[in-house]
């Protein structure tokens, strides 16, 4: 028997900011989102190591791929139109700046560039790239745009040295 | 790494960069000294490689390596493949894209197509006023036909009533100067048939769009057909298509019947193109005597000739309509020649 869940995620769980933080408003600084991100990555590597805890942040960017889509993305019928909300979201909401290098929705291939990334932008250089959630998040709203399963992977990150983060995304054929 | 061999392999390494080259095949030091330092060539010949493509317009090549000069080349390319595809958009149509962070270059771009977008807008509302307008004359027109239509057939009706009363009065009268004068009423009563007549083919002249046609396809229609059916036509090898009237018929129709009626003994019509790049010459021409050169310009002035007058008038009017120019250049004795001239976009070549 499945446990009773806490946290079933709703749009809801973001709450009334207005109403909640009438003096210090909407904004917060990219530290404490990144506090929270990389220390709860940590215990997450820690209990289920590093492949799974990449995996759960897939799995958790994805998820929130799919409600961002449906709350700041829907109603774009056209691919063109989509890709510009979704530039213009993301510029707005201070998330990245969104470039595309191509986009074939004929046959579901996708290459996009993240630069000033929100979740990586300023880290250290590392060996590998660390935007798995990015991986999750850009699946999420292209499988919610399109209807069609995406694998979607960085192929460069600011991580290794490559300034902006690059992610081709590829439907999956059965 | 002793100071000579480091002097050594740092000039091999300016050497690589100011002058390119391949990397030497025996590097200085020991073999992980010589490793280390191929690996370094090896980038330097790499991101030499990459940016030259980059500059060529090649915007897939891959850099194996990364770090803090494959960085920004990266990042340049990604900027400039984003450029591309946004370009590739505009140009399928879509006017929204707009360049963020890239400094001036935004500025330039967004304004571009902001400015196309405004031209794009104007032409829309251009056109679609030109079709309200369109229609309205159309619509005129179509009102203007049926007024002229009716007229006429009121007219016909009176004027056949003179006529017919002319010929009773003669009948009755033997008063030669009073027969004179009646015969001059029937005269001028059929010289208003005529002319009413000939306003019934004026009236469909510029009423439909122009179309693309087939000369030889025209000279089979059934009212030409019938009329060259003891004659010799030729038509030509090549196959053109004429942006005219669609009352290019009536001018086929027109010239044919003018070889039968004026030109005497015509056995022969021979139809040909010449093809002068910036237009095509279309050639009529018949075995007949031909038309006198004191004559060649007045056989389009309306009411110039020895039957209605109106004939190729209405050729020149019709052909006007998509500017094809027509002139008579035959020579008298050997027959008639009719020179149409179409201009540059007003023709194409076709299969037949």
């Amino acid at each position: 028997m499945c446990p009773a869940r806490k946290y079933g995620f709703t749009w809801d769980h973001l709450g009334d900011i207005q109403k909640g933080r009438p003096n210090l408003g909407n904004l917060t600084r990219i530290e404490v989102y990144r506090l929270m991100q990389y220390t709860l990555r940590d215990v997450l590597e820690q209990r289920y190591g590093d492949a799974e805890a990449d995996a759960i942040f897939r799995e958790a960017g994805r998820l929130s791929g799919r409600e961002f889509f449906h709350h700041q993305l829907s109603g774009c019928q056209e691919m063109h139109v989509f890709i510009r909300k979704f530039q213009e979201s993301l510029r707005e909401l201070g998330i990245g700046i969104l470039r595309v290098e191509e986009a074939d929705e004929t046959n579901g291939s996708f290459t996009l560039t993240v630069a000033e990334d929100l979740d990586c932008s300023g880290l250290p250089e590392l060996d590998y790239p660390v935007c798995t959630f990015d991986e999750g998040f850009i699946r999420g709203i292209l499988e919610e745009m399109t209807g069609n399963p995406y694998d979607v992977r960085e192929v460069d990150c600011w991580c290794t040295g490559d300034r902006t983060c690059r992610f081709v995304a590829n439907v999956k054929r059965p | 790494m002793t100071e000579s061999l480091n002097l050594s392999a740092l000039t091999i390494i300016e050497e690589m960069i100011e002058n390119g080259g391949d990397i030497p095949e025996n590097l200085p030091g020991s073999p992980k000294e010589q490793e280390k330092l191929r690996h370094i060539l090896e980038k330097i010949a790499e991101m030499h490689s990459f940016v030259s493509r980059m500059s060529e317009g090649d915007l897939n090549a891959r850099l194996s390596f990364r770090g803090y000069l494959a960085g920004p080349l990266k990042a340049l390319q990604s900027s400039l493949r984003h450029l591309t595809w946004q370009a590739k958009m505009v140009a399928e149509g879509d006017l929204t894209q707009r360049v963020d962070f890239m400094g001036e270059f935004s500025l330039s771009f967004n304004q571009m197509v902001a400015n196309l977008a405004d031209t794009r807008d104007q032409l829309i509302r251009r056109k679609e006023e030109l079709e309200r307008s369109y229609a309205a004359l159309s619509q005129a027109n179509t009102k203007l036909n049926i007024l002229s239509s009716i007229t006429r057939h009121d007219i016909l009706n009176h004027v056949m009533v003179i006529i017919n009363y002319c010929f009773l009065l003669k009948e009755g009268i033997s008063d030669p100067k009073l027969k004179k004068q009646l015969q001059a009423i029937e005269f001028s009563g059929k010289e208003i048939q005529h002319l009413i007549e000939f306003t019934r083919s004026y009236q469909d002249l510029g009423v439909h769009e122009p179309l693309w046609q087939r000369i030889p396809v025209i000279m089979k229609h059934p009212s030409i057909a019938g009329l060259v059916q003891d004659l010799t036509v030729i038509l030509p090898d090549q196959c053109y298509e004429i942006f005219a009237d669609q009352m290019l018929v009536k001018v086929m129709y027109n010239l044919v019947e003018n070889s039968i009626r004026h030109g005497g003994s015509v056995n022969e019509i021979r139809i040909s193109y010449v093809d002068e790049g910036s237009v095509l010459k279309i050639l009529y021409e018949d075995n007949g005597t031909g038309i006198l050169d004191d004559e060649k310009k007045k056989i389009f002035k309306r009411g110039y000739g020895k039957n209605t007058g109106l004939g190729l008038f209405l050729i020149r009017e019709i052909l006007s309509i998509t500017d094809i120019h027509i002139e008579e250049t035959g020579t008298f004795g050997k027959g008639a020649r009719f020179e149409m001239t179409v201009p540059e976009k007003s023709f194409r070549v076709c299969e037949f």
